[in-house]
Formats: C-alpha cells, structure tokens, sequence
C-alpha cells in the first residue's frame, strides 16, 4: 500500500518529465515553423505576382524597341514565350493554390492570359514585314490596361502573405506564451515534489520518535518485568525458606515439647509455607518458559522406574486423601528415553496431585505407561469429578482453573498444566487431555523413545560406547 | 587602340554567333570565356536519365527526362569540385545559386522533356534543371523547390 504521500511524489515526477517532453516537443516544432516563414522566398506568390508583372512590362518594352528597330521579332516572341509560361505557372498548381488563399482574384490572370493568347498570331508573324505597327501598339495599350490591376493583385498577394506571416508571429507568441505556462507548472511542480520530501521527511522523524519511544516503553516494562522475578526469586523465596525450616524444626521437636494446640497451628503454618514455596516455584518456571529460557538437562533415563519413583512420592497424599493410587510399569522391560528427569518427575506430580486433589475419597487414580510406536505413553486416570467439556480446551492455558472458587480449598495457582504442556513439548512430546464430567479424567502424554538397538531396548550411551 | 577594340568586337561576334543557336551555354565566371555551348541535339548526345515526378509549379506528377547535370558538368571541367557553387540563369534573367554537391549527391537533370515532349519556352523549356524530388522526400522543402530553375540558358562556372 502506497501512502498518499508516495503517490503525490511519483506523480509529481511523471508530470515533471511530461511538462520537460511537452516542452521540448513544443520548442522543436516551433523551430520547425519559424523555418517555414519566409516570405520572400523565390517560389512565393508574391514573388510570382511581381514577376508577372515585370515579365510584362519587359514584353512591351521589347515590343516598342522592335517598333523603333531596336530589338527583333525574335527577341519579342522570347518575352512573349516568357510572359506565356509565367502566366501558364501562376494559373497551376501550389501557386494557384496560394494565390487562391490569399484572396486575389485570379479571374485577373485568365483574362490574361487570354488576352495574350489571342495575340498569338500577331507576335507569330511579327517578322512578316506586312504585319502593320499598329496590331502591335493595340496590344501594347491592352497590356497597358492590365497594369492596375496586376499592381492591385500584386498588392493582394502581399497582403495576404503578410498576414500568413503575421499568423505565424501570432503562432509563435502561442508558443512562446504556452512554454512559459508550461515552465510555470514545472516549477510548481518542482515545488510540490519539494514540499512531499520535506513532509516525508517529518512524517518519517515523527514515526521515529513514537517508535523509539515505545521501545523504551516496552525496555521499561521488561525491566519492571525483570525485577519482579528477581524479588520473587530471592526477596520471597529466601525469607520463605527460613521461616519453613524455622517451622519445621519447631514441628520437630528442636524447641522441646509443644501443647497439642500450636502443634496443629503451626503445621498448617509449615504446609501454607510449602504451598507459597511450590507457588514461587511455579510462577518463576512459568516465566522462564514465556521468555524461552528454560534449558532442559537431557539424559537417557528408564521411564518405568523415574515415574515409578515418582507417583510412589505420592502414596502419602493419596492415603490423605482417601485416594487409591496405583502405579502400572510398561510390559517387557526398561523404557529408554532422553529427558530432563527434574522435569519429567515435575510432570508426573503435577497430573497426580490434580488427580488426587480433585478425587473423592474412596476413587482409584492410575499411572500406567505402555509402549506405543516409538513413544511412551504415560497416562494418568482418575475417577474425579471430570473437566467440563467447554473448559477442557482452557485447562492448558496460564492461570486457568476451571473452577476458582475450588482455588482456596485445593490450593494451586492455574499455571501447573501450562508448565506442563511447555515441559512435554520442549521434550518433542504431546499431551492431550479427555473428560466425562461426573467420570473422570485422563490425561495422556506421549515422549519419544530413545534409538532401539539390536532388537533391544538400550541405553544409548551404552550403545555409543560399544 | 582601334585595333584593339575591333579585335575584341570580332571575339564577342564570333562567340555571340557560335552562340546563336545554342539552348544552354557553360561560361568561366572568371574571364567571362565561353567553355561549352549545347543546342538539344548535344544535350541528347549525353545519357539520358528519366524520372517521374510532381513539383509545385505543375498539376499532378510528369515524367522529366534529360542528361544527369554531374555528366555534363564532367564534359566541360574534370575533375568536378563537389564543394563548388554554380550560378544558373535563365532567359529571363533570373539566376540561382546552385550547390555542385546537389548534382553529386542526386540525379538532377537538364530534363529536355517532358512527358516526352520537347519542352517550349512556353512550357518552361528548353531546358528545366529538375530534381528527383518524388524519390528523395528530403528534397521536399523550398531550398530545394527554389533550385528548380527553368527556361535554363547559361551556368555560370565559379
């Protein structure tokens, strides 16, 4: 998309070279007409009218020597001949054009024209001495009577070619005035195209300024962002540790014997402590996978037994509450797969506390792995109260629960199955959640198996080594 | 002294007389010396050179013939200067200037006739200096229309 501005320019610079073409184009065809203005030139009208005329007059000049035996018939019937193809040339072709133009009669030069061929024979038989002077003298006094009227003509012609001439002044000062109109909008143009730069110009800066404006917006917040961990982190975290040994060791015993009472306070005191420390806990990897820094500390590790070990960490908080947990190895030996095990165990408590938690006493939770095309599948079903279907493509979302006023009575902050989801997929794994409410849950999630050598599920550092 | 005025009127007579008869004549502009007379039957002597063409002195187009200007030029002075200026004049007096270049760069003849025909002083004869103008849209402006001199009697060498 072009902004305005743009456009403005690109059509600034097509109408500038246009104007610069149109008057190039106008100055070269002016040049062109200048040159055809000549009004003197030899095959001109005018120069036909005049020549006419003296063509004429040299005729009765010779005729009247010959009177007085100073020229021959020849040299009459020479400027007869003359005379005649003047008179034959100016009654033809572009002259007669022109002349016609012009506006001058050119009745005059056929009654000419006529005039001097019915003299024909007298001038033939010039030589003949009985032809008498006075045929000669008539014809002379008939082309006397022209004179006026091929001066008139004369004059015509003149006219008109001056006011052809003054038609190609009136056109040149056209041009003239029409180059200068075109100079003019050039030059606005110019100016326009100035005007857009300058106007680009401050647009671009003032972009620039919001821009980096809302860079130092966005640094700032990233900092406060920053900050809040680094608090989180070591300003909560620390004190929290050193209040929960403080309540811990209290609860073991270490400042001597406590009335029944405050040993109940303070172990509630002792597991809110470990509640707030899982929450920090929590909060901190949730950041740490939005800003893509968790590194996971791969090695090869048998499933069977890192779950195993796992969900039997929670056979106490099954029995607490009242829960059935039960552990199902994977058929036909170790499940070799290259994870982080922190993270992996992370995951396993994470689906069988929520399991245990939203359970009803007497209901069985199972953990069973199995081999499923180069995957383990571990999968994690309970008996609970289920996951309402509208809610169930939310769960996996930071900060979620499906029911929050369940929040303060089971505890939990909505952001353990989004962490979760980010271990199982930084793993190249997959989980997927299915629900009946009023049924249950299951939860699957699928990790890719480590490379099978010879038939036999190895470690791969073994097979490396070998 | 009488002898020789009687001597130069004798040369003019005798030149005037050669002269008589001739259509076109080819004269030294530096002395004045007669270097070539023709009359028609020496002009068509030379070879012939025909073309058809309109000019603005006639209705639609004719067909001009006569010898090439460059041929006869050759007969009379070798080598011919291509940078030379010629003066035509006609019968009437009227001359033109005449680029000897024209005559090398075109086939401009003395046409003789036209259509044919022997031309009359009546039809701008004897002789009619004419250019191809129909086969060299070039020659299409009045430089060149000016140069179409005709009732042709004498060329001026420089």
């Amino acid at each position: 998309m072009m902004s305005p501005l743009r456009i403005l320019r690109v059509g600034g610079i097509a109408l500038l070279v246009g104007l610069l073409l149109a008057m190039v184009l106008s100055l070269a065809s002016a040049r062109d007409r200048i040159g055809q203005i000549s009004v003197d030139s030899p095959t001109g009208p005018i120069w036909f009218a005049t020549g006419l005329e003296f063509d004429v007059l040299r005729l009765r000049g010779t005729m009247t020597d010959m009177l007085l035996k100073r020229a021959t018939p020849e040299d009459v019937v020479l400027r007869y001949d003359i005379l005649w193809s003047r008179l034959d040339t100016i009654l033809k072709g572009e002259t007669a054009r022109k002349l016609d133009e012009y506006g001058v009669d050119g009745s005059l030069y056929r009654d000419l024209f006529e005039e001097v061929q019915a003299a024909e024979q007298m001038i033939v038989n010039l030589a003949d001495p009985r032809e008498d002077a006075a045929s000669v003298s008539a014809f002379i006094e008939k082309l006397d009577s022209f004179s006026p009227r091929l001066r008139d003509a004369s004059l015509q012609a003149l006219d008109g070619s001056t006011a052809e001439a003054a038609a190609w002044r009136d056109l040149v000062a056209r041009f003239n005035r029409s180059n200068s109109i075109l100079l003019w909008l050039a030059l606005g143009t110019l100016c326009l195209l100035l005007g857009t730069v300058i106007l680009e110009n401050l647009q671009t800066r003032r972009e620039l300024a919001e821009k980096s404006r809302l860079l130092a917006k966005a640094e700032a917040a990233s900092v406060a962002k920053s900050q809040f961990i680094s608090i989180m982190n070591h300003e909560l975290r620390t004190p929290l540790a050193s209040v929960r040994g403080a309540v811990g060791l209290i609860n073991a015993g270490a400042a001597g014997p406590l009335p029944e009472k405050a040993k109940a306070i303070l172990q509630l005191a002792q597991r809110n402590c470990e509640q707030l420390g899982a929450l920090i806990d929590d909060i901190l990897d949730a950041e740490r996978f939005a800003a893509d820094k968790v590194e996971l500390d791969l090695a090869p590790e048998d499933l069977n037994d890192l779950v195993g070990a796992e969900v039997a960490t929670h056979a106490a908080m099954g029995e607490s509450y009242g829960v059935t947990l039960d552990f199902v190895p994977a058929e036909g030996g170790p499940l070799y797969a290259s994870v982080d095990r922190k993270r992996i165990r992370q995951v396993i408590a994470n689906l069988v506390s929520n399991a245990v938690k939203f359970s009803d006493p007497g209901t069985r939770t199972e953990v069973r792995l199995s081999r499923l095309d180069g995957f383990a599948r571990i999968t994690v079903k309970d008996q609970g109260r289920g996951i309402p279907s509208d809610a169930l493509p939310k769960i996996f979302d930071r900060f979620y629960q499906v029911d929050s006023s369940m929040r303060r009575e089971k505890g939990g902050t909505g952001l353990g199955l989004s962490i979760v989801k980010q271990i199982v997929e930084a793993h190249g794994g997959w989980i997927r959640v299915e629900s009946t409410e009023g049924e249950g849950t299951v939860f699957t999630v699928l990790v890719r198996l480590a490379e099978v050598v010879n038939g036999d599920t190895e470690k791969p550092d073994s097979s490396i080594a070998a | 002294m009488h002898r020789w005025i009687l001597a130069v009127s004798a040369v003019l007579m005798m030149a005037t007389s050669a002269a008589a008869d001739a259509i076109l004549t080819v004269v030294s502009g530096d002395s004045g010396e007669v270097l070539a007379s023709y009359e028609l039957e020496d002009l068509d002597a030379f070879p012939q050179v025909t073309f058809e063409t309109g000019n603005p002195f006639v209705d639609g187009t004719v067909q001009y013939s006569g010898p090439l200007m460059r041929d006869v030029l050759q007969s009379v002075r070798t080598p011919v200067d291509g940078t030379a200026v010629l003066e035509l004049t006609a019968l009437n007096d009227y001359s033109i200037e005449f680029p000897v270049a024209d005559a090398i760069n075109y086939d401009v003849i003395l046409a003789t006739r036209a259509d044919g025909e022997v031309m009359s002083v009546r039809n701008k004869g004897p002789v009619w200096v004419m250019y191809p103008l129909d086969q060299n849209p070039e020659l299409a402006s009045e430089d060149y229309q000016g140069r179409l001199i005709w009732q042709l009697a004498r060329i001026e060498l420089p």
